[in-house]
């Protein structure tokens, strides 16, 4: 900003055509219009604005003084090809030019969208090149027709450029001597190397804007992706082939038009010009200050050095018909540009040629305005009205453009900053709103995507960095902005409810886990055990198979088969004629097959004791301790208690096991006394058998088995089927003590199938 | 021309008893007795019989297996098993111990001493007996 100012300054007050003081009023009221703003591409804005207007302006002043004599016009070819236009016709050619000039390059860059900050920047580099262009614009012509007279006037003293000199000196400072008339040399040297650089980046922001209409270097996937997707990525080949060749012919042709300018005719040069603008601007059109430019810097540079310099040739070669020509053929390659930036797909268009045409129509007004204002002033010296006058016209100028330029693009501003919000809003943020809410409300953790929150997000601190917004936009902003923020802020907060939500269904989920896994654990456990039941029982039932089965082979089969050879023998003795040894053998065969009756119902009794029927378990113990007693010679006592009442599947397994500890104190024990006890314990029996012999040192079930002995286990099995526990407790010397508990009936702790192994053989 | 040597083995001595008594009363001359297998081999190994009875479920050794181990070591020995099964499978595995015959354990011992009378002569037939 300081630099445009400086710049505005230095020009006003080489100009001479105000004093100072109404110049710097004017100058510091555009740039404190632009410095109220809050952003520095604001400012790009205004002294852009401020240059585009009123640096044409200025210039088409100086043409019309030229035109109209008050300045010279130092190398105005001698000829009769050069027309002498009357004064109305100068001065329509001027406001016809000036309208093309302060149009186009002012509605480009009002156009620009001032969204991103690449844009500002590049809008801070055409705000210093047109701070420039405010006094270039007035002193570029002058200048370079000056080199050109500077060139010759070395050769030739006294020449046209010694004029002009001598004008721009008699311009600058009136009353000043030769030094004067130097510095102002330098002066215009200065000012139009600056005023070139304004034009070149005027033209180029204004064919940035045409081509890229989002911005010189916008930012987003959009644009750029769909660029990318079709081929047309940053300085690609196909891109870059395709401006090169118009530039260097941009390039070849200013430079015939600038060679052929001395001696050849007019109209080639102008034509030239002509050819040169158009092939140039079509050259440039691509973003020419952005990133995006296939052409380098210096080659951009290079061609719109040769362009300007073709047309300012061109335009003192041929005069007015040059200025057409030359207008023309920018705006014919101007359209070229357009039609090319047109066929892209960035083309969703905020280009200048999408700009309201109202503002397009007030710069013209403007600064048409302001040129016949200026050339209406009076010519001749500058006396003290005249300077009023024109001081007056500038500063009411420098008033309109703040308030038909800037504030517009203000306002402009804040309408996009309050556009992006609310698009941010209504499309991104609340949509994902409604879907996480609705998946909240369906019981799933669905959080704000970052993705859809981070362009609102960047809106607000947007909205937020432009600080205060000018008073008619406040109420607005404060409307839209407040709940854009408050939109984020439940945006986090349905974030932080999701989690949590999502926190929850995941316990929840965990918890339903491990309850499946549980309730799985003990199904198969359940069903683990029922298996292992069921193998314990057909293993119970064929064993006692296995053990009748031999019981039958040992017993009953063997004794009759004795029999059967007793009743031979008795056979062969009748045969023989000894009927008393054959009556001995039949007395013999007649005791042993009752004998054998006798061993049957006691297997019979066995498989299912009658008293146990009868009598109750206390009986049976009772009767098989007193058979058994009688067997084997051992002592024995029982101490029957009244218990509960014990299933009937219950009682004989306690019977069998009773039988089996029996059989293995007979087999084993070498025992002198056994005693059997029976009482309640808690809500079952509990059963203890107990020798005096000589004990055993306990061992594992499984060496047991291996081993052979399944008596141990056998009991064991039939005391765990039945819902009961069994112990041995036993050691070397010391006797043996077998101790069962068993469930009364309704306690059965399990379904154990007892009445499976009700039936057998004890041992 | 002397009877025949015969061995009885039975794990149920009263049983065998009874039938070396038949076997007496018929004709033979029984060499021993035996209630085992193992003892069984070894009675053959002193007694030289001409044939041997024995019994098949018995507690250690069974009579099959105790009929092949004779049939190795005495090659011209007949071996009747004599039991109370009558599975196909027991008899199939007699057969394999290349026993001379097997009987089941009726009502009396006619099938027994037929086999027997078969395969050693009966006492006092012309040709009893090696």
């Amino acid at each position: 900003m300081g630099a445009a100012g400086l710049l505005v300054q230095v020009a006003v007050r080489a100009s001479g055509l105000a004093p100072k003081p109404l110049y710097e009023v004017a100058t510091v009221a555009a740039l404190a219009a632009a410095g109220a703003l809050p952003a520095r591409r604001y400012v790009a804005h205004a002294a852009a604005s401020v240059a585009f207007v009123l640096g044409p302006a200025l210039t088409v002043a100086g043409l019309v003084a030229l035109a109209e004599g008050r300045l010279h016009w130092p190398l105005a070819p001698p000829g009769p090809w050069w027309p002498t236009p009357s004064s109305a016709a100068r001065t329509t050619v001027a406001m016809a030019t000036t309208v093309v000039l302060i149009c186009l390059p002012g509605t480009a860059l009002l156009a620009l969208p001032p969204t991103t900050t690449t844009a500002g920047r590049a809008r801070w580099g055409v705000a210093l090149g047109t701070g420039a262009a405010v006094c270039c614009w007035f002193f570029a012509l002058p200048l370079l027709l000056l080199a050109g007279g500077l060139s010759s006037a070395g050769a030739q003293q006294g020449g046209p450029g010694a004029a002009l000199a001598t004008s721009l000196a008699r311009l600058l400072a009136p009353a000043a001597g030769p030094q004067a008339a130097l510095i102002g040399r330098l002066v215009l040297v200065a000012a139009g190397l600056a005023g070139a650089l304004g034009a070149l980046s005027s033209a180029a922001t204004l064919l940035e804007a045409a081509w890229h209409p989002a911005g010189p270097v916008s930012r987003g996937p959009g644009p750029y992706a769909q660029r990318r997707l079709l081929g047309h990525g940053r300085g690609g080949r196909p891109g870059r082939r395709a401006h090169v060749a118009p530039a260097a012919a941009a390039s070849a042709l200013g430079g015939a038009a600038v060679a052929t300018a001395g001696s050849a005719p007019w109209a080639l040069a102008t034509l030239g010009a002509a050819g040169a603008s158009a092939l140039a601007l079509t050259a440039l059109a691509p973003p020419v200050m952005g990133r995006h430019n296939p052409l380098s810097r210096v080659g951009r540079a290079a061609v719109a050095v040769t362009w300007v310099v073709a047309v300012i040739v061109a335009l003192s070669a041929a005069g007015v018909p040059a200025v057409a020509t030359t207008g023309g053929g920018a705006l014919l390659g101007l359209a070229v540009a357009y039609r090319r930036t047109a066929r892209s797909p960035a083309a969703r268009h905020r280009g200048p040629f999408a700009h309201p045409p109202g503002h397009l129509a007030t710069l013209a007004v403007l600064g048409a305005g302001a040129t016949t204002v200026v050339a209406l002033l009076p010519p001749g010296p500058r006396d003290g009205t005249a300077v009023v006058w024109r001081s007056l016209v500038v500063a009411a100028m420098g008033v309109a453009i703040v308030v038909l330029g800037v504030v517009p693009a203000t306002l402009r501003l804040w309408w996009d900053r309050l556009a992006r919000v609310a698009s941010a809003l209504s499309e991104h943020v609340l949509p994902a709103l409604l879907a996480s809410l609705e998946a909240i409300s369906q019981g799933r953790a669905l959080p704000v995507p970052p993705l859809e929150l981070a362009p609102l997000q960047a809106a607000v601190r947007a909205l937020e960095r432009a600080g205060p917004p000018p008073w008619p936009l406040r109420p607005v902003v404060d409307a839209l902005g407040e709940p854009a923020r408050q939109a984020l802020a439940l945006a986090g907060a349905v974030g932080s409810a999701a989690g949590a939500q999502g926190h929850q269904v995941e316990q929840l989920v965990q918890a339903r886990t491990s309850a499946i896994a549980k309730a799985n654990r003990s199904i198969i456990g359940a069903s683990w055990r029922q298996r292992q039941l069921l193998e314990r029982t057909v293993r119970v039932a064929e064993s006692e198979r296995a053990f009748l089965a031999a019981n039958l082979h040992d017993g009953p089969i063997q004794r009759l088969a004795t029999l059967g050879l007793v009743l031979d023998r008795c056979r062969l003795r009748l045969e023989r004629g000894d009927p008393e040894a054959a009556l001995e053998l039949v007395n013999r065969a007649r005791s042993d097959l009752g004998q054998e009756i006798g061993q049957l119902r006691r297997m019979m009794s066995e498989l299912r004791p009658p008293v146990l029927d009868q009598g109750g378990l206390q009986a049976a113990l009772a009767d098989q301790l007193a058979t058994w007693a009688q067997a084997t010679g051992v002592s024995t006592f029982f101490e029957p208690v009244p218990c509960g009442t014990l299933s009937r599947d219950t009682e004989t397994v306690a019977y069998r096991i009773v039988q089996e500890a029996l059989a293995n104190v007979a087999k084993h024990a070498k025992a002198g006394l056994v005693s059997v006890s029976l009482r309640p314990d808690g809500r079952g029996a509990l059963l203890v058998v107990r020798d005096d012999g000589k004990g055993f040192r306990p061992v594992p079930q499984a060496e047991l088995l291996r081993e052979g002995h399944f008596g141990l286990a056998v009991m064991r099995e039939r005391a765990e089927l039945a819902g009961g526990h069994f112990e041995v407790k036993s050691a070397p010397l010391a006797g043996t003590e077998v101790r069962v508990w068993l469930p009364l009936a309704g306690n059965r702790a399990g379904h154990a199938p007892v009445a499976a192994l009700a039936g057998g053989l004890g041992r | 021309m002397r009877a025949a040597r015969l061995v009885v083995v039975d794990d149920d001595i009263p049983l065998a008893q009874e039938l070396a008594q038949l076997l007496a009363e018929v004709g033979y001359e029984v060499a021993g007795i035996a209630g085992e297998a193992q003892a069984a081999i070894e009675l053959v190994g002193k007694a030289k019989p001409d044939l041997v009875v024995m019994d098949v479920r018995m507690p250690g050794m069974s009579g099959t297996q105790a009929a092949a181990v004779l049939s190795a070591e005495h090659p011209e020995l007949p071996v009747v098993l004599w039991s109370a099964y009558d599975d196909d499978s027991i008899v199939k595995a007699a057969r394999q111990a290349a026993v001379a015959a097997y009987v089941v354990k009726g009502c009396g011992a006619d099938e027994l001493l037929s086999a027997v009378g078969t395969l050693v002569g009966r006492p006092g037939e012309d040709g009893a007996g090696p």
